[in-house]
């Protein structure tokens, strides 16, 4: 009975490295995302941009978007390690699953405007700029969602209580600052040029790349996390009746 | 709520650094992220150096020489509040956090003003790369100081029941080194954007 469950745990969390992988090979690689293209692109390098690599693009948005759920299986992993540590007050996973959700929607909706821009190339340049610009600022914009996701995370890790937290403190911090330097994108609708631009230093590499590595690591101590509570609720077992409700007896 | 059992004795050799560690992990994340900030204002600023310093001029260094003055007198009150929570002193600790609280609330209305003043006079974000760079900083850092008037507040109201547990005297040096931060953060700001000709 235990070990199915946290069966079903472990793998959901594989979605974290499984999404951060194909994200980077069907969005960035094959969606030529990483870099993109500058804000200050004419309408006719966008165009080019799209017909030159339409087939590219039908299967590396359309892989995006299939790949990109698994971002919300990873948040169900993490959503059920933080209701064990919630005990009965469930706010904060709920806003880790919600965000998480949302985080997901918005990617995917971003990458259909850049399909639907691939699916007829040969349409009206300004058109295929307005599909563009739409899916920088809808995937940039929608950051909250993520920060909200975070910043619910790194609350519970940093007050937990255990002798030994389930996931270090660090992480916590980590998880905080690249929650809040997603703040720095409030300035990216105002610039085409410079750090501050969809393809610059703060709002394209660091924001992304502080992103991606804080999913590699918290899905590295969330298989961490799942072993420790698989042991505990295993520890738990014999005494039938305290294994019926394993979050009471191993949240203090 | 947080276990009373810790009080007592703290354990020898157990900390090292002020604070949570992890806290220090954010510290070093967040000075890094605005040395790239300062390193990309002075190169964009060897760009157009002419253009960067006439639009100093519409900075006045005065106002920005006493912001620096209430942050370093907010740090210093929030010192005090450490100490005295050292040794229990509970009131001197939230009378410490309040005025510490002043200080920085001082600074924000200052910088309200100020970006008031340049809104009025029709300086934006978009004018040119200087206004870009300090409505950036100083806004980012605004946000930074916001927060951590939130956690002064915080910890001034648990500093009433907190004091003398062992939780809530790391939580209060956690917090001071995140205001100190804020403080650093200024001291290099300020004179990169008013000052540097």
């Amino acid at each position: 009975m235990v070990r199915d469950t946290f069966r079903y745990w472990r793998l959901c969390a594989w979605a974290g490295p499984l999404f951060l992988v194909t994200f980077v090979i069907f969005w960035g690689i094959l969606g030529r995302n990483i870099p993109p293209l500058s804000p200050a692109s004419t309408e006719a390098e966008v165009a080019r941009h799209f017909i030159e690599n339409a087939n590219r693009f039908r299967l590396g948005f359309g892989a995006a978007m299939t790949f990109a759920v698994l971002y919300f299986v990873w948040t169900v992993a993490i959503f059920v390690v933080m209701q064990r540590m919630e005990g009965d007050n469930h706010v904060l996973s709920y806003l880790n699953l919600t965000g998480g959700l949302a985080t997901v929607c918005f990617v995917t909706i971003s990458c259909s405007f850049w399909l639907t821009a691939s699916f007829r190339p040969e349409r009206e340049p300004a058109i295929q700029q307005l599909l563009y610009d739409l899916g920088w600022l809808t995937i940039d914009m929608c950051y909250c969602c993520t920060t909200v996701q975070m910043i619910a995370m790194s609350v519970l890790f940093l007050t937990d209580q255990r002798e030994e937290p389930l996931f270090p403190k660090w992480l916590g911090w980590y998880t905080i600052w690249v929650a809040f330097i997603f703040f720095v994108l409030l300035i990216l609708p105002f610039v085409k040029t410079g750090p501050f631009a969809w393809n610059g230093m703060f709002n394209f590499w660091v924001a992304f790349f502080a992103w991606f590595i804080w999913i590699q690591a918290q899905s590295m101590f969330v298989f961490k996390a799942i072993t420790r509570l698989e042991r505990e609720a295993a520890a738990a077992e014999p005494g039938a009746q305290r294994s019926m409700k394993p979050s009471l007896a191993t949240t203090r | 709520m947080p276990a009373l059992a810790s009080i007592g004795p703290r354990p020898a050799a157990a900390r090292r650094l002020p604070g949570d560690s992890g806290v220090w992990l954010f510290i070093a994340a967040d000075t890094f992220m605005f040395g790239l900030f300062f390193s990309s204002f002075m190169f964009e600023r060897l760009k157009n150096v002419e253009l960067f310093n006439r639009s100093q001029q519409a900075l006045s260094p005065t106002v920005g020489a006493l912001n620096t003055l209430f942050l370093l007198a907010g740090s210093w009150f929030v010192v005090l509040a450490v100490s005295a929570a050292k040794q229990r002193m509970e009131q001197a600790v939230v009378n410490c956090l309040s005025l510490g609280l002043v200080c920085g609330g001082a600074f924000a209305v200052s910088k309200l003003f100020e970006y008031g003043a340049k809104f009025a006079a029709g300086l934006s974000v978009v004018t040119n790369d200087y206004y870009l760079f300090y409505f950036v900083l100083t806004g980012v850092h605004f946000l930074h100081l916001c927060i951590g008037l939130v956690v002064l507040a915080i910890l001034r109201g648990r500093a009433k029941t907190g004091v003398g547990d062992e939780r809530f005297l790391r939580w209060l040096e956690s917090g001071a080194c995140y205001w100190h931060m804020v403080d650093l953060l200024w001291i290099i700001l300020f004179p990169l954007l008013y000052l540097v000709r």
